[in-house]
């Protein structure tokens, strides 16, 4: 009966936005791959001519290509190896605080809630070497030629200066990003029983054991999830990049997606963008893929 | 006798006082070090706002003569009022506002009527669509970024209204749908049968009874659906050509790129502060409830 009522929905609630989903984006998705071997421009209709395998030639030979995936796994994976054990330290540290839980939870994640124009702009200011935050301290401890002899480069140009350029866009991702997987960490450890704890306890264990024998292990799924979320959004990173540096200085921060953006729009090479997108499709989905089945192990049940 | 027991019983009640006093103080100090790692990252958010509020408030001459680290002297607000009017903050702020209410009361209405109808009526294209829209998620989009501009053009959205709205109601339903289906799951279907029993049609049964009830879940995907369009830089900066048409996230990065060479700094803070309050507030009022959601997605997925 009410199945039969309900079954008058489907007209009104169900085809509208899937039939207006395959128009609008399945079909793009689609059609990629017929673009991916066109020269196309993006203007004249002359140059949308079919050329097959083409385009994967020239990039086989793209070397500003190859450094911008380069880039991309490089400061994908830098941010992955201190974004893991960071946020997981603090969300240890919260869970464990005796009081202002609330209040650390609601600031740690401040940072991530920044839009992410504000936060690349934000600090492209602090870490400006003369009117920003970071220069004027430098002055007034008169420390700028000490710093820059520790960091072995002759300015302090920390955007422009392609030494030091990959290193700020991981860092200021990770400031933006750590909040965020503090609270899943959190979540993830609210979800482990106190009496396996007390329990441990009562055996003796304390601390770092605690840690790596009841602790990682029972969290061990959800460490899983978040390196795969990782992987996705850093090797998809556009926003934070394009506002921070533009893939500038030279092509030191160019990522895979800076630099199709680039050629679609700056280059007007249409066919060769999109052929490019496939390649970061693959790209995405292997490294995906075989992060699963590599961090694969049994689930320990509680 | 009695009295010695009474001084023991004291002299108990204190011992046990003290310790637990030191034992206060033991923890205390015991998680120092997690109150000076965590208190300093949550300062650099704080240092950070407070410090572009400080600049907003500052003439372009102060900043520029006394430098990043000095206290606002004479403080003002002009730059609040130059950057609304001249620089068009104004105009891209009611743009931001249009964009981020019509696209959440849109998704957040689509994402509704579909999820009930996927989590409610068994249909073969129901399940379909979840694992659709689950592998959907994981999707890597930027194979698509060059294609859907040029459908876009063929179907003249470029540069309208249309194009971000569709990209809004479209592209956060997979997420949204995910959230919502589970919830409507742990709905109990004997309400439906009762309405259905007094006559309600199917619209009845979904708008008077049912929605009502998600209303939690949906005000969660709501919170979410309007930060992320309020945030949102990329849509517009693919499909939008008129800076008049501009949101703030997109006219602020024209800004900065424009005030880089000038000394407008000041006045590009006050337009930062000015994207950023609404954000705030929300996340202040519903701060909870934002965390609690971001759980809900991640863990489950």
């Amino acid at each position: 009966m009410l199945q039969k009522e309900l079954r008058k929905l489907i007209l009104i609630f169900v085809v509208p936005p899937i039939l207006a989903w395959m128009i609008l984006n399945i079909y793009p998705m689609v059609s990629a791959f017929y673009w991916a071997m066109t020269d196309y421009d993006g203007v004249t209709t002359s140059s949308q001519v079919f050329t097959g395998i083409e385009n994967y030639r020239l990039l086989m030979n793209d070397t500003r290509w190859w450094d911008s995936m380069g880039n991309t796994f490089i400061m994908g994976a830098g941010l992955i190896v201190t974004i893991l054990p960071i946020s997981l330290l603090f969300a240890v540290l919260i869970t464990n605080t005796v009081k202002g839980q609330g209040f650390f939870k609601t600031f740690v994640y401040l940072p991530s809630i920044l839009p992410i124009v504000i936060t690349a702009l934000l600090w492209v200011f602090i870490l400006d070497p003369t009117v920003g935050l970071l220069g004027g301290a430098v002055d007034g401890l008169g420390a700028r030629d000490q710093l820059k002899e520790l960091l072995g480069v002759n300015n302090l140009n920390f955007i422009g200066n392609p030494n030091l350029a990959r290193w700020t866009v991981i860092f200021v991702s990770l400031w933006a990003a750590v909040g965020g997987y503090t609270i899943y960490f959190m979540a993830g450890l609210s979800r482990i029983p106190t009496e396996l704890y007390d329990a441990a306890k009562m055996d003796g264990a304390q601390g770092w054991p605690m840690f790596w024998q009841i602790t990682f292990p029972l969290l061990y799924p959800v460490v899983q999830t978040i390196t795969l979320l990782l992987i996705i959004n850093s090797l998809q990173n556009f926003a934070f990049i394009y506002v921070l540096s533009g893939g500038t200085p030279g092509s030191a921060t160019q990522v895979m997606s800076t630099y199709i953006y680039r050629t679609a729009f700056t280059d007007h090479r249409f066919g060769y963008a999109t052929a490019l997108g496939t390649i970061m499709m693959m790209a995405v989905l292997v490294f995906t893929v075989t992060t699963r089945q590599l961090s694969r192990r049994e689930v320990i049940q509680y | 006798m009695s009295t010695l027991t009474l001084d023991s019983a004291n002299d108990l009640e204190q011992k046990r006082k003290r310790r637990a006093r030191r034992d206060r103080r033991m923890r205390f100090f015991r998680s120092l070090p997690s109150y000076i790692i965590l208190g300093s990252f949550c300062l650099s958010a704080v240092f950070a706002l407070v410090w572009a509020l400080s600049v907003s408030l500052r003439t372009g001459q102060d900043f520029f003569t006394n430098g990043a680290w000095a206290f606002p002297n004479p403080v003002t607000t002009n730059n609040y009022e130059a950057a609304w009017q001249q620089m068009r903050v104004g105009q891209y702020f009611l743009n931001s506002v249009f964009y981020s209410s019509v696209g959440t009361l849109g998704a957040i209405l689509i994402a509704a009527a579909l999820s009930y109808v996927i989590a409610r009526v068994k249909f073969k294209a129901g399940r379909f669509i979840y694992f659709g829209f689950l592998f959907l998620m994981m999707w890597p989009g930027w194979v698509s970024l060059v294609p859907s501009y040029m459908w876009m053009r063929t179907l003249g959205l470029l540069d309208t209204y249309w194009v971000l709205f569709f990209c809004y109601w479209l592209g956060s339903l997979p997420f949204n749908c995910f959230l919502l289906i589970n919830f409507f799951e742990t709905l109990p279907i004997e309400l439906e049968e009762a309405a259905l029993m007094d006559g309600a049609n199917a619209w009845q049964i979904y708008w008077e009874v049912m929605f009502p009830l998600a209303r939690p879940g949906v005000v969660t995907i709501g919170i979410f659906t309007f930060m992320n369009i309020w945030n949102d830089f990329f849509s517009p900066l693919i499909y939008l050509q008129d800076p008049a048409k501009y949101p703030l996230a997109l006219g602020l990065q024209l800004l900065s790129v424009n005030a880089t060479y000038g000394s407008d700094h000041p006045k590009l803070f006050a337009g930062m502060i000015i994207f950023i309050i609404p954000i705030l507030i929300i996340y202040f009022l519903l701060k909870d409830r934002i965390t609690e959601g971001l759980t809900m997605g991640a863990i489950k997925g």
